[in-house]
């Protein structure tokens, strides 16, 4: 690093970590020698760098809208969260078993006057039960599946 | 107890009440800080910026605990260093970003002092993180000794004899480059 053994001492003086006496010992020996004048230049150009402080924008908001979000995650277990998310379920279910196949036999199908084939669901026995009754389930469907996007769009918001 | 203490102790304490004014001033007074630190440690300013906000968010989760108020600013710290190893670890690998992404500082900028910047830039990234986040500490304004030895969980010998031997291996690292440095004065 340096041919100078006193350059050792520079660091330390830099960062203040010289105690009074060894301080004054080596302003005095800095005075004289050539080598050490230079390292401390390239100290001093090191600290003009790293004292420079970066700034991150305005980001307190951002900090505070997601703690609020995540400590209405972290409230523990509650029926109310059980309820919110059998309904999510119920709604997910409805809109696949029901509402899907309801919408492609009779309004897609009517539309393109397509003639669907359903014999696969049919052999399920449940939801040839349901396609029997397709406006009702249609309409139960449209309901849950609206209200869970309306209740997941608030929870987003939040 | 000094002033700026003080008010952060009190601070921390409305903040523990869920006062959140007293929130956004503890993030405006320290996140110059944990920006600094965080990006001298992985040299991306949005990532940086990222992990400076899940700094604060960490801090806040936790704030209940926070039992000496006054060593808030080291405690901020040592969150911001375990949040950067986390995210090294999951990452596996140290992320090294073209030196055009290091944020513009405020001051004179010519061509000298951005060359000068990027040597010294480029020898930082070359140094272990637990190097990098002591130099920024030691050069950051008012970061006491004391603070840094809290920040690390070291003794204050240990910081110091740590300290020195970072700021060596920067020199080291720059040795190659010292006639251009100190050409470029």
């Amino acid at each position: 690093m340096s041919s100078c053994p006193h350059a050792k001492h520079i660091i330390s003086y830099q960062l203040g970590l010289l105690d009074k006496s060894e301080k004054e010992r080596f302003e005095a020996h800095l005075e004289q020698c050539l080598v050490c004048r230079q390292e401390m230049q390239i100290e001093s150009i090191v600290k003009e760098e790293l004292v420079q402080r970066l700034e991150p924008g305005q980001i307190e908001q951002r900090v505070l809208a997601n703690l609020r979000w995540r400590k209405n995650m972290e409230t523990g277990f509650s029926w109310l969260y059980v309820l919110r998310m059998g309904f999510y379920a119920l709604a997910m279910i409805t809109g696949a078993l029901v509402l899907i196949p309801w919408l492609l036999k009779y309004p897609i199908s009517r539309l393109f006057n397509l003639n669907i084939n359903f014999n696969l669901f049919h052999e399920l026995s449940i939801i040839s039960h349901i396609l029997s009754y397709p406006y009702l389930f249609g309409v139960i469907g449209l309901v849950l599946v609206s209200a869970g996007a309306i209740y997941s769009y608030r929870l987003l918001r939040e | 107890m000094k002033n700026g203490e003080n008010d952060v102790v009190k601070l921390v304490r409305r903040a523990q009440d869920g006062d959140e004014q007293a929130m956004s001033e503890l993030i405006t007074m320290h996140k110059v800080l944990v920006y600094t630190i965080i990006f001298r440690m992985v040299s991306d300013a949005e990532l940086s910026k990222d992990l400076t906000q899940e700094t604060f968010i960490r801090f806040f989760l936790k704030i209940d605990k926070v039992k000496y108020a006054e060593k808030t600013r080291a405690w901020i710290c040592r969150i911001a260093r375990n949040i950067v190893y986390d995210h090294f670890r999951k990452e596996k690998r140290k992320k090294t970003v073209p030196l055009d992404e290091i944020p513009e500082t405020s001051g004179k900028s010519n061509i000298e002092k951005r060359h000068k910047k990027m040597i010294i830039q480029d020898a930082m990234q070359r140094l272990k993180e637990r190097d990098r986040m002591l130099l920024t500490m030691a050069y950051y304004e008012g970061f006491s000794l004391a603070e840094i030895a809290e920040t690390m969980q070291i003794s204050m010998n240990n910081a110091k004899v740590r300290l020195h031997r970072a700021r060596l291996r920067l020199r080291d690292e720059l040795e190659v480059h010292k006639d251009e440095l100190l050409s470029a004065r």
